[in-house]
């Protein structure tokens, strides 16, 4: 038992390793590519407001067309994600982020889903300890 | 005249339910067979009288009846006759008189497979399956009545939305309301064992095959609704996280959490009262699904022929449905007797604990997160919208310990029993992975997120093998010997094995459409060529033709491989004048390794058109993994001799 899992430790080390290895040849790219990529990663956390239920990386609508632009033009100029973010939203309200920010208002929602299972948790080790042989 | 006879058909249907409620109450407490008999003649009359009732609507789609309101706001003439009767349940009225066709299904089903269970048992089954029947019916004759007529006569109907003219969507619902409703079944059997306060095992072995055929039929109906949005709605994905997506999504979670802890009350008397919430929830789940898209509290590409008035009726049915059954199990809940469990921590019983805990709490975070942009809404005027990237952080957190224990549980005994070869297994479990994700890191660079999910797929995978290999071995049978080793694995419990391939498959196919998918944007015009990826396009052509119903605009364009034509591509838009709307079709080349996915959009000769190409690579796996699991949950009750008795 013990020796699986030491293999088990073993293993998930080196798949840490090897993961870090390929996350870091993947952040060096840069230029044209990455403004991209950036771009695609942002809209997809943008709410096309006049459609229902998409991103404006889904949608062909003329308003998502104008933010792309207005993103991309954003981030060549150095701008970064978070000054981004924000100049949306203060723009069009908490609702065009997709990714609901973590406020007070939020804060059930967020957490609510992890509070659940450690409560649950709780009852199941609860229920273990009381039945094990 | 006709349709005023499937109206008076229902009317009957819902007079006679509560008389048949009415004679189930008064006998409730009596033992003899005598209530059973007249509660099992009374579900197949209410059977045949909907199935009239039910084939009658259809009867007047395909003549198109235009003198029901139904049909001249939902059908066409010209309409193919295929459509003309999946039109049917594309409408609110309509698709709740199918629901309810198939809840009689199902209650006439059980009380003539169940028969040999306790009577007293199977009338209170019966008895609550009609209890629901009168509640919907009565939501059906009072607030949405198929068989309304129209004052004045109309030319022609209005045809039905086009986005539901497709074969994919002509099964989608069937498929769906066949599993919500079958976990009607795991309901009045909750309710039922509440009402008579007993419970055995033998209750546990008569509702599987039940829960089991409502598994398979609502992940068939949900991978169906899934691949309709792939190729119907034009936006390249698969899975958006709509509301109404989730309605269906949150009774399969709960069906799969229950499919699995019954299988513990199968062998011992344990889990009682969990395993009667989880069925009353299943339901619960269902019938909110059902609501939500037919309420308009939800608003959605789906949520067609929403009307908020009927809302009140919607809260009192849902009340008593899912209020009643639940301050029943706060008073009869602790009179269950049940036995110690004595397990050990490494069990199937402990295994299927923790799955049960991360599948319920996955279910609460789906639910969070559909319903707390309306609560926050009506409780402040906060506006939020939820996408996917809330439940990538919430949701896969939660259902990758799921997918990791799918692997192990399996191979663990029941009960306390010390496993004797449990470490080599779990060796040889590890090694393959490991083979297994070195290869993926050498194919193709990928992401954190993208290996573990790659990798909890070859975990899977290789899980079920290992757990194949030791039966075989156990059964001391020579691997070279293929038509014994054959034999065997047909006798094992293959079921199990083939929805487990399927989750692996279909993870897979998430992981190489979540992460390796590419895409390219751009306007062309004709006679333009462009790279995308490694191969090239050509725009060819763009031309009007005309549909059966519509008109299309049909492009053509070639795909290049090192300058030679592979294939040809046609996407189009449609135009249909009776609905005045347009419809994008995708032009989509599947293989097995993944799709090529080519989207038309706006433009005109002078400008171009807007062009979109995805790669999705293995997404055809998604659907197929999801057909396994189906179809592991299939054979799994052909293969147990002990459902087959029931079934036959």
């Amino acid at each position: 038992m013990l020796k699986s899992i030491n293999m088990i430790m073993l293993l998930f080390c080196l798949v840490l390793t090897m993961s870090q290895y390929t996350l870091l040849a993947e952040t060096s790219n840069s230029g044209e590519n990455f403004i991209i990529n950036k771009t695609r990663e942002i809209s997809q956390n943008i709410k096309c407001l006049v459609c229902q239920n998409q991103s404006i990386d889904e949608s062909n609508s003329e308003i998502a067309k104008d933010l792309k632009v207005l993103i991309k033009n954003k981030l060549k100029n150095g701008v970064s994600d978070d000054e981004i973010y924000n100049f949306l939203r203060d723009r069009y309200g908490d609702s065009i982020l997709l990714k609901p920010p973590l406020k007070t208002n939020t804060i059930l929602l967020w957490f609510l889903p992890f509070i659940i299972l450690v409560f649950g948790s709780f009852f199941v080790i609860r229920f273990f300890k009381s039945n094990y042989k | 005249m006709i349709p005023e006879i499937g109206h008076i058909f229902l009317i009957i249907t819902f007079v006679a339910s509560i008389m048949q409620i009415l004679f189930w109450i008064y006998n409730i407490n009596s033992f003899h067979g005598f209530t059973v008999n007249i509660l099992k003649k009374s579900a197949l009359i209410n059977f045949l009288l909907i199935m009239s009732s039910f084939f009658i609507l259809t009867y007047s789609f395909i003549i198109s009846d235009f003198s029901l309101l139904l049909v001249s706001n939902n059908s066409h003439s010209l309409k193919p006759l295929i459509y003309k009767i999946s039109g049917v349940w594309g409408n609110h009225e309509g698709s709740l008189l199918l629901w309810v066709l198939i809840l009689s299904a199902f209650t006439f089903l059980v009380s003539k497979k169940n028969s040999n269970i306790n009577p007293k048992l199977l009338s209170s089954i019966i008895g609550v399956q009609t209890l629901i029947l009168s509640l919907f019916l009565a939501f059906i004759l009072f607030t949405s009545n198929p068989f309304e007529r129209v004052e004045t006569l109309p030319l022609d109907g209005r045809g039905l939305n086009p986005l539901l003219q497709d074969p994919g969507l002509a099964l989608h619902p069937p498929m769906l309301y066949i599993g919500y409703v079958g976990l009607s079944v795991a309901f009045s059997f909750a309710v039922g064992a509440l009402i008579i306060g007993e419970i055995n095992r033998e209750w546990a072995q008569q509702m599987m095959p039940w829960i089991t055929i409502a598994w398979s039929a609502l992940t068939i109906g949900i991978a169906l609704g899934s691949w309709w949005a792939y190729y119907e709605l034009g936006w390249g994905g698969w899975w958006f996280w709509d509301p109404v997506e989730n309605a269906s999504f949150m009774p399969w979670l709960i069906a799969t959490a229950l499919l699995h802890s019954v299988r513990v009350l199968e062998k011992k008397l344990v889990l009682v009262n969990w395993i009667i919430l989880l069925s009353i929830l299943a339901f619960s789940f269902s019938l909110l699904g059902t609501f939500i898209v037919r309420s308009g509290l939800l608003t959605s590409v789906h949520a067609f022929a929403s009307d908020p008035s009927r809302g009140v009726f919607i809260l009192i049915i849902l009340a008593i449905a899912i209020g009643g059954p639940l301050i029943l199990y706060a008073f009869k809940s602790s009179s269950f007797k049940e036995q110690k469990m004595q397990f050990n921590i490494l069990s199937k019983e402990s295994a299927i604990l923790i799955n049960n805990l991360f599948l319920t709490t996955a279910t609460a975070t789906v639910l969070i997160g559909t319903l707390y942009p309306l609560f926050l809404d009506a409780f402040n005027g906060n506006k939020i919208s939820i996408g996917p990237a809330y439940y990538n952080a919430t949701f896969a957190p939660i259902m990758a310990p799921v997918v990791f224990l799918m692997a192990i549980a399996p191979l663990l005994n029941w009960g306390q029993h010390q496993q004797k070869n449990l470490s080599k297994k779990f060796i040889f479990l590890i090694i393959t992975t490991f083979f297994g994700i070195i290869c993926l890191c050498i194919m193709e660079q990928s992401s954190l997120f993208a290996l573990i999910c790659g990798s909890l797929s070859i975990w899977l995978f290789s899980g079920v093998v290992t757990d194949i290999i030791a039966k075989i071995k156990e059964a001391k049978i020579k691997f070279n010997k293929l038509s014994q080793v054959f034999f065997f694995i047909s006798k094992i419990n293959l079921g199990i094995h083939i929805a487990h391939i399927g989750v692996a498959v279909f993870l897979a196919g998430v992981t190489g459409e979540q992460f390796y998918k590419t895409e390219y944007n751009g306007r062309k015009n004709i006679g333009d060529f462009f790279d995308v990826g490694e191969k090239s396009l050509e725009f060819k052509k763009i031309e009007m033709l005309d549909g059966p119903n519509y008109k299309s605009q049909t492009a053509t364009f070639n795909l290049l491989n090192d300058g030679k034509v592979i294939n040809v591509l046609k996407p189009e838009k449609r135009f249909y004048p009776t609905e005045q709307s347009q419809t994008t079709e995708a032009a989509i080349l599947s293989d097995f390794l993944g799709d090529t996915y080519l989207v038309l959009g706006d433009g005109n000769k002078e400008i171009g058109w807007s062009i979109r190409v995805y790669f999705n690579p293995l997404i055809s796996w998604i659907w197929g993994g999801a057909c396994l699991m189906a179809l592991g949950g299939l054979v799994s009750i052909l293969q147990n001799r002990k459902y087959r008795k029931i079934i036959k």
